[in-house]
């Protein structure tokens, strides 16, 4: 039978504890001789802890200044808690959190201390989410420093934040941080109602947390946003959202989030609105064309080549009529030669990865061209494709738009123009239907709310956008006074 | 499983609904972008096409072939088994009718294929050709440009810049079914080394050819439609004695319907706003606004005056003068609607002319 209660017998804590970790060569049992005669030992998880502060701020003073009369609980390393556990559980909890623990003889309880410090890495900037006018810090593994920098930008203490643990085995600690005064609480209950559901044995990352917590497991589209960027976090915050701070990952979950925050990007606000706007459009242009530009290819050469402007017709059909493949086939090849390429670049070391690039681009773009086994048009289509779907600026929404691809591409093989209705039909239909948190995906287009639109497909200047926009139902919707001298918005 | 029943089972039901048939590859579809037609001393149809040759190893972008046959479509037949792949005239940019089968045979029965087969294009440029269609249709431009691309912008240039008809299929159906206008087509000549547009084709309601406007005719018969009224049209005016001038004209004009003495009457207004473009003598052009403006007018009334005549001597009536009697005439109208070119040669047309001069071009 297992003691819960950590006894007032030192030697009794001590086996026990081996025997809780048996095979645990980084637990360190450190004997410590106090200056009072007392006797005690210090355990901790080499690697886990900061061992500089644990000399200067645990053993140093315990060992030599100590008295009786201080009891060592008031030592505090770091700055950070210090408390005192009876559980065998909670010793076992905080010695994995990178506590120490200290056991004295005599005593029925363990005083933890906050001395963690595990292997960080520097704050810099996200090399997935670059920008040209943000700040240049990303989140890090460690969520108290993301957490932090959260706070940095919203100093304010409506910013609330609830810990949850995901996870038997990990026991992964999950932050919700939500402005009180902003976002609905029925998304907050929501979303905490989820995470509390999850049993599992580990999250490892966001993108894992992400998956068990979305609406439509089926549906081709993001329903969260992952950011490794706090000023996207916070605008999103402002904006009404939830975030989700995960530990043990860069990556930060947003929600609610609609179809078209995702071609919205944080320079959209730091640029002046007319280039801004511009760029939207632009990516509205590119998501469209992402979609469809191989499967109106297709359909044009396949079925209505009737579509194409005379000039247009006879260039295509002289490049055409080397290739012997059928246009689905040639379409195939080459979008499935780009993903390779893509896919390839990713994973290799870049010094490698240019080497993916040189090859593509000689292989696939001249080579095969004149090697008669593609076109050129379907080259260019390809390529324009490629870009377009580039230019979206979440890699999540990008991937999901170059699946869509696929299916787009067969339909209009097999039914031409119709095909690609269909297609749409079904998309949009999709889109109108789906629900993230309970609150509509394609807001402020279907259910329309026009005041949105001002920061939709373009972006208006910033004096006039006064309310938060609608999508997740934020609870305070005033974001600046008309007048722009009153700005707080604490009540 | 219940949710995506519906969904495949809707999908299943719109599979037949597509009715798209086979696909049509295009650089295995042998498309058809110019058709003549004549008649042969056999009382067949010659017929010639024009189809794009997709190939960078040629320098020849077009292949051209001939048949014999009763009709259009038979000659599809004959040219569709002549062809690699299928024959299809989704694309068509010029059909050109010889002038000898315009002289003898109603054309519309000879198109009908054009209308009743909905794949085929509708707006091809229809061209009457002066004399042989083969000599046309083995014309080689020089920039080895398509023949039928070259005989429609060939065309469209002459409309834009120079105001002659242009009429595509779907008009020609219209002015041939319409009462009360007729038709009139571009009209094309092959002289040594080029093809030139000659003016304008004027036919009958049996869509038959009667006669021929020169290119100056033609301007002052778009300017009779209004159709210059946005298009600058040079029209080059002889000053006896002297050399001549050019202007730039645009036209817009009221017309009045009226029915009196048992004939219709058309009182035209014309108002012309005109500028200086060339003037081959010496003259104080800004002293002589009102000479030259005289002058001008004198001779823009006199042609468009002889223009009226003409058609009214060959019984045409391209301006659509019969849609004016239709609509303020309507009870006449009603009685000679059936053969409204000959009443039309019968109206009284009073035509006036106003020439205001905008400009007088750059220089002093």
């Amino acid at each position: 039978m297992e003691p819960k209660q950590i006894t007032d017998k030192l030697v009794e804590n001590i086996e026990h504890l081996r025997s809780l970790f048996t095979h645990t060569p980084d637990l360190i049992i450190h004997p410590v001789p106090l200056k009072t005669g007392q006797h005690g030992v210090l355990v901790y998880l080499e690697g886990l802890v900061d061992k500089l502060s644990i000399n200067d701020h645990i053993l140093h003073p315990l060992i030599y200044e100590g008295n009786a009369k201080t009891p060592p609980r008031n030592a505090v390393p770091n700055g950070g808690k210090t408390t005192s556990a009876s559980r065998w559980s909670d010793v076992e909890a905080g010695l994995f959190q990178g506590k120490s623990a200290l056991f004295l003889e005599g005593q029925p309880h363990a005083v933890l201390f906050d001395t963690a410090g595990w292997p960080q890495r520097a704050i810099e900037e996200p090399q997935v989410e670059s920008t040209l006018k943000g700040a240049h810090q990303g989140f890090t593994e460690t969520a108290s420093q993301n957490i932090a920098m959260v706070r940095r930008y919203i100093a304010n203490r409506n910013l609330k934040i609830k810990q949850l643990t995901v996870g038997r085995r990990s026991q992964t600690r999950v932050y919700l941080l939500y402005l009180e005064d902003v976002t609905h609480p029925e998304v907050i209950r929501e979303m905490q109602g989820r995470i509390e559901k999850i049993d599992i044995d580990a999250v490892i990352n966001t993108g894992e947390l992400e998956q068990l917590i979305e609406d439509n497991p089926y549906s081709p589209f993001p329903q969260y946003k992952v950011t490794e960027r706090p000023d996207v976090a916070v605008s999103h915050l402002l904006q009404g959202r939830a975030a989700l701070v995960v530990d043990n990952s860069p990556g930060v979950l947003i929600g609610p989030m609609v179809f078209v925050s995702f071609l919205q990007a944080l320079d959209d606000y730091s640029t002046r609105w007319m280039v801004a706007s511009f760029v939207r459009l632009l990516r509205f242009t590119g998501l469209l064309i992402g979609i469809f530009l191989p499967a109106l290819y297709i359909a044009a050469i396949s079925f209505h080549f009737e579509i194409l402007p005379i000039s247009l017709l006879m260039s295509i059909g002289e490049s055409r009529a080397r290739v012997p493949l059928p246009p689905l086939m040639e379409a195939l090849l080459m979008e499935l030669t780009l993903e390779m390429l893509r896919e390839a670049g990713i994973r290799l070391p870049s010094p490698v990865g240019q080497t993916v690039g040189i090859v593509g681009g000689i292989v696939v773009g001249q080579a095969a061209v004149q090697a008669g086994i593609v076109s050129n048009i379907m080259v260019i289509v390809v390529s324009l494709t490629a870009i377009a779907s580039f230019i979206l600026p979440d890699q999540n929404m990008a991937a999901s738009i170059r699946l869509i691809r696929f299916p787009m591409m067969l339909l209009s093989a097999w039914f031409g123009m119709i095909g690609i209705v269909i297609g749409l039909t079904t998309l949009v239909g999709h889109l109108i239907a789906a629900e993230t948190l309970g609150l509509p995906y394609s807001s402020p287009l279907a259910p329309a709310r026009f005041g949105d639109w001002k920061d939709t497909f373009i972006r208006i200047p910033l004096q006039k956008m006064l309310n938060r926009p609608q999508s997740a139902h934020p609870v305070q919707s005033t974001r600046q006074s008309p007048s722009a001298k009153n700005r707080g918005d604490d009540k | 499983m219940k949710k995506w029943l519906p969904a495949a089972l809707s999908f299943l039901l719109l599979l037949p609904l597509t009715a798209c048939g086979k696909q049509n590859y295009l650089e295995r579809t042998n498309i058809v972008l110019g058709i003549a037609i004549d008649r042969t001393d056999k009382d067949q149809l010659l017929v010639i096409d024009n189809q794009v040759l997709f190939s960078t190893a040629l320098k020849e972008k077009s292949i051209t072939s001939s048949t014999k046959a009763p009709s259009v479509r038979a000659a599809r037949e004959n040219l569709n088994a002549m062809s690699r792949g299928s024959v299809t005239g989704s694309k068509l940019q010029v059909l050109l009718l010889g002038k000898r089968l315009l002289q003898e045979k109603d054309v519309m029965p000879l198109i009908d294929v054009v209308f009743r087969d909905a794949k085929n294009a509708t707006n091809a440029r229809v061209i009457a050709v002066d004399d042989s269609i083969e000599e046309i249709m083995s014309f080689m431009p020089r920039d080895k440009t398509h023949l039928s691309v070259y005989l429609s912008d060939l065309v469209d240039n002459a409309y834009d810049k120079r105001s002659i008809a242009r009429t595509e299929i779907k008009q020609f159906h219209y002015q041939y079914f319409e009462e009360g206008i007729t038709p009139a087509i571009t009209q094309l000549k092959k002289s040594k080394n080029e093809i030139i547009v000659t003016g304008t084709a004027l036919l009958n309601n049996k869509a038959t050819y009667i006669v021929s406007l020169d290119r100056k005719e033609s301007v002052l018969l778009q300017a009779l439609q209004e159709n210059v009224e946005s298009a600058s049209v040079p029209y080059t005016i002889p000053v006896a004695g002297k050399g001549q001038v050019s202007i730039d004209l645009r036209s817009k004009q009221k017309v009045k319907t009226s029915f009196v003495r048992g004939k219709f009457r058309f009182d035209i207004q014309m108002k012309i706003s005109a500028s200086l473009l060339e003037r081959t003598f010496t003259m104080n052009a800004e002293k002589q606004v009102d000479e030259i403006t005289k002058m001008v007018q004198a001779q823009l009334l006199h042609d468009a005056r002889a223009l009226v005549k003409k058609l009214q001597d060959h019984h045409v009536d391209p301006v659509g003068f019969g849609l004016h009697a239709r609509a303020f005439e309507y009870s006449h109208w009603k009685k000679v609607q059936d053969h409204w070119p000959d009443a039309f040669a019968d109206a009284d047309v009073h035509l006036t002319l106003d020439v205001e001069m905008k400009g007088l071009g750059a220089v002093k």
